[in-house]
């Protein structure tokens, strides 16, 4: 008896390294598949004042050469004409580096992803992401790539799911983590069913610094986005040149309610959303939503449970987002505590133009930049909507504004004493300005906080 | 007088305007000032964590008449709860707090007599001078209690009798300071302790309260013409139930220096004051008064600011109007005279009373109108929420600093008294839910208070004091 138990347990441990290596060979060959998929994307940020070459991560999508990539990569902030010089990297274990030209696809805010697009026809290797669900306990591989400084070497690493988070945008925890953002995640089938879209870096040329550079091997993320999430974009990427067109219903300011203001509501256990502030002039205000109105369901189907209340206005909003502009969406809300809900249609607007597509001009001699007004800088400063002026994007350090005091976000609303309606207008009277009389001094009205102004003379360099 | 004379070495010349430190002078005049200096010891109120506590604090001060009146800095008594004064004899007697006036950082408080007398203590009242004719280069001493040393006397020269800091705006504890007096500026070392103390020239005259010490000896004092006119005001207004204050007008707009920008504005140098911006809602937004207005004259009195140096006689001629009486603004606008009526209001800073509410485990701030120009509010009703105690009431319905309560179970809170009143009401009612209307940034959201109450009803709802009492426990 004893002998037989001590032949059985041999046998286990013999199998159990049987698994190990199959495993081993199951993992090395999704390694060796999904390398030629991966690729690093760099561009140029062109600024006023500064030049900074960027580089990420990236995963080829189809066989033209549409190349996925985190929308974190082309950040907001950076205006969309100073991205510039679009390349695709392609790495090799043997050989140098490959670079290729590319256009910029776009920005993809329905998913949080970006795309590219490789101007050159050649053989890409896509990888297909599928809608797979995941449980927790499975085993889930992910492929990366290292940084700049590492040769931009693919790394694979394994783990375990160990819980979906409902969150803004759905997430898959991953015991102990994965490999870089940006980089594909597999089930043990080889599907890919997931992307890592957040993590402590995004760049893979923080070569100067190497702490940063190495972030993502030395606190590796442990979250990934999976393929259902973002399979529209997959299915319906932007097309280059035309700038997505996201819908928008002008309720910015939305909450999630608390178990206690829910209850106040009636609204005990179902997830309803107070909406904090109407757009005058927006669809919602058109179609009669109010501020203070609880709105329960979305075109006839309750809200989604979130993990926290403080996540549905982002799971909400990311749903309107999925909507087409001129879509009708029906929004049943509860005007007030103890009244029925009532049905409210809505037709979405194109979202207002933001500042990353706004144009600008460089007043270089004194050391600023100025941009067109968009909807959200009078936004911000709780400025009519109709308001005319131009934007300090920029004030370059020690520069004669600088000296001034001139700061970025002023609202410029006249130069020499007359008003300035739009870009166009200040770029001629500004340069002729300045054309005619080199020597003389500029005199700026700036809102800053408003209704608060500010005049500001700035002298040239003479 | 002519024992000073002889000091300064002139007793038979004509009497030196200027007398300086000869060591038998400096010696000579501390030996008169010190037993008008005192230490003051204050627990200063300041609300955190949703409560109000006090914090403890050392100054000094100086003794301005034989009633006891102290003068000395709003930042070292001017939100004092407790005070205890200590004497040149070394005795420690209370005081109290008469008022205060955070624009000038000046505090008067007053020793407790009854106790003075009763240790039989004796004391002497500085000798009061004037801060018009001091110059830049002066011989100067300050007298206080640096880091709570006792009486020290450090010497140096006027350095600048016209400092003024525009266009920084400064503060103190977040009150606004320093907006309707230059400063005197002197290399006399100041430290931690010392504020609030006398600066005296070489007769031993008070020519100042000594307020910030800037490091590498760039300090700065208030200059004692401001100081006496703030006391008198304060001692006349101050009863034994509230405390004097300094009424001031206002009309929200805010002034800037003309220099280099006359030819902009076709003006003649040393003519008008540029008005920057006018504040919402403000006597001057009301009577049409419009940025890049030039204002000339005011109440027919010339208004002339091409320096920054001379921003704050302007805007103290503004603070000067009778509130409440209509003032003739002549201003220039583009080519044309302008004239309007403005009506002056009753100043106010941005910071505004603030009490607790223990209940909900929070303090809060009434929204004066410069709070809500600054915060961008749209008007000044409601209060603004400035500390929550962590996990209590507010905290778990998700107040936060900033966020301002415009109504509580649909009625409307338009002053900190109201929401007091609907606090109380609330409480009375043992209600168990509040439900608030909140606006934070650009939206307005629902709050609801869960409020659990011990099993017998509260006999005394506590809300905070209103501010500190003037009459204080003599403790």
């Amino acid at each position: 008896m004893k002998l037989l138990f001590r032949s059985m347990l041999a046998v286990m441990i013999f199998s159990a390294v049987v698994r190990a290596d199959a495993d081993a060979d199951m993992a090395k060959k999704l390694y060796d598949e999904v390398t030629p998929s991966l690729v690093a994307v760099q561009y140029q940020f062109k600024g006023e004042t500064i030049n900074r070459e960027i580089v990420g991560p990236g995963i080829v999508v189809s066989s033209d050469g549409l190349v996925m990539t985190p929308l974190a990569l082309f950040n907001l902030v950076l205006p969309d004409e100073q991205l510039q010089d679009f390349k695709i990297i392609i790495p090799s274990l043997t050989k140098d580096a490959e670079e290729v030209e590319a256009v910029f696809v776009g920005r993809d805010e329905r998913t949080n992803t970006a795309f590219l697009r490789a101007k050159d026809k050649r053989d890409w290797k896509p990888l297909k992401f599928e809608a797979i669900d995941t449980q927790v306990g499975q085993t889930v591989y992910s492929v990366g790539l290292l940084p700049k400084s590492a040769a931009y070497k693919s790394y694979l690493m394994q783990g375990n799911v160990a819980a979906h988070l409902r969150g803004e945008v759905p997430q898959v925890l991953v015991s102990p983590g994965l490999t870089a953002s940006g980089s594909p995640v597999f089930n043990a089938e080889g599907k890919a069913i997931g992307f890592i879209n957040q993590g402590p870096s995004i760049l893979l040329n923080m070569g100067e610094n190497p702490e940063l550079d190495m972030a993502s091997v030395n606190n590796p993320p442990k979250f990934f986005t999976p393929a259902s999430d973002f399979m529209q974009s997959l299915n319906d990427p932007p097309t280059a040149g035309e700038p997505q067109k996201l819908p928008w219903i002008g309720i910015p300011n939305m909450r999630g309610l608390e178990k206690d203001v829910a209850e106040e509501f009636g609204l005990k256990n179902k997830p309803a959303i107070e909406i904090g502030e109407v757009l005058p002039n927006s669809p919602g205000a058109r179609a009669g939503l109010k501020q203070g109105n609880i709105i329960v369901k979305i075109n006839g189907k309750a809200l989604e449970r979130p993990d926290e209340p403080k996540e549905l206005p982002g799971i909400v909003g990311r749903q309107f987002k999925r909507m087409k502009v001129g879509d009708k969406v029906t929004l049943s809300v509860i005007p007030a505590a103890g009244q029925p809900a009532k049905d409210v249609e809505v037709t979405l607007d194109e979202m207002p133009m933001r500042a990353n597509r706004a144009k600008r001009y460089f007043a270089e001699d004194l050391g600023f930049v100025a941009r067109e007004l968009v909807f959200y800088d009078a936004y911000r400063e709780k400025m009519p909507s109709d308001s005319k002026g131009v934007v300090v994007a920029l004030v370059k350090p020690n520069s004669s504004a600088a000296a001034a005091r001139l700061q970025n976000g002023d609202i410029v609303t006249q130069l020499n004493g007359k008003p300035v309606t739009d870009l166009e207008q200040f770029k001629t009277d500004y340069s002729t300005f300045r054309k005619e009389k080199p020597q003389e001094a500029v005199v700026l009205v700036v809102i800053r906080r408003f209704p608060s102004t500010e005049s500001i003379r700035i002298e040239p360099p003479q | 007088m002519c024992v000073i004379l002889a000091v300064a070495g002139c007793a038979s010349a004509p009497k030196d305007p200027f007398p300086s430190a000869t060591p038998k002078a400096v010696v000579d005049v501390t030996g008169r000032i010190f037993p008008a200096v005192v230490r003051i010891d204050v627990a200063t109120e300041t609300y955190r964590d949703g409560k109000r506590t006090f914090i403890r604090a050392i100054g000094s001060g100086v003794i301005i008449d034989e009633q006891g009146h102290i003068l000395t800095n709003y930042h070292v008594a001017g939100r004092a709860a407790e005070i205890n004064v200590t004497l040149f004899s070394k005795e420690r007697v209370p005081a109290k707090l008469i008022g205060d006036d955070h624009w000038t950082d000046l505090a008067i408080i007053q020793l407790d007599m009854e106790a003075v007398k009763k240790k039989n203590i004796t004391f002497k009242a500085a000798e009061i001078g004037s801060s018009k004719q001091l110059i830049p280069g002066q011989d100067v001493m300050a007298i206080g209690t640096p880091f709570g040393l006792a009486r020290t006397m450090t010497l140096g020269v006027v350095s600048n009798n016209e400092r003024t800091f525009y266009p920084e705006v400064m503060s103190i504890d977040e009150y606004e300071t320093g907006n309707f007096s230059n400063w005197i500026q002197m290399d006399t070392p100041i430290n931690p302790g010392n504020s609030g103390g006398p600066l005296v020239d070489l007769t031993g005259k008070l020519v100042g309260i000594n307020t910030r010490g800037g490091g590498q000896n760039l300090n700065f004092a208030i200059p004692i013409d401001t100081a006496k006119e703030v006391a008198s005001k304060i001692l006349a207004t101050a009863k034994p139930d509230r405390k004097g204050y300094v009424l001031r007008a206002d009309l929200g707009v805010d002034l800037k220096p003309l220099q280099d920008l006359e030819a902009f504005f076709d003006v003649n140098i040393d003519e008008g004051v540029l008005i920057n911006s006018v504040d919402r809602n403000s006597p001057a937004m009301k009577a049409g008064v419009k940025t890049q207005d030039i204002l000339l004259t005011l109440n027919d009195y010339p208004i002339n600011v091409r320096f920054p140096e001379e921003i704050a006689a302007a805007r103290k001629r503004i603070a000067d109007l009778p509130i409440g009486e209509p003032a003739k603004l002549k201003l220039k606008r583009g080519k044309e005279i302008v004239t309007l009526t403005a009506v002056p209001e009753k100043l106010q800073g941005a910071i505004g009373e603030e009490r607790e509410f223990k209940v909900w485990g929070m303090s809060v701030r009434e929204v004066t109108r410069a709070y809500a120009n600054e915060a961008q509010l749209e008007n000044d009703k409601g209060v603004v929420v400035t500390t929550r105690s962590p996990g209590l009431v507010a905290d778990k319905a998700d107040l936060d600093p900033g966020d301002v309560i415009i109504s509580i179970n649909g009625q409307s809170v338009d002053s900190l008294e109201k929401f007091d009143e609907l606090y109380k009401q609330t409480i009375e009612k043992r209600q168990p839910r509040v439900l608030m209307e909140v606006t934070r940034g650009r939206g307005a959201r629902s709050a609801v208070l869960k409020v659990t109450y011990a099993k017998e009803p509260a006999t005394a709802p506590a809300a905070g004091p209103a501010t500190v009492p003037a009459t204080q426990p003599s403790n």
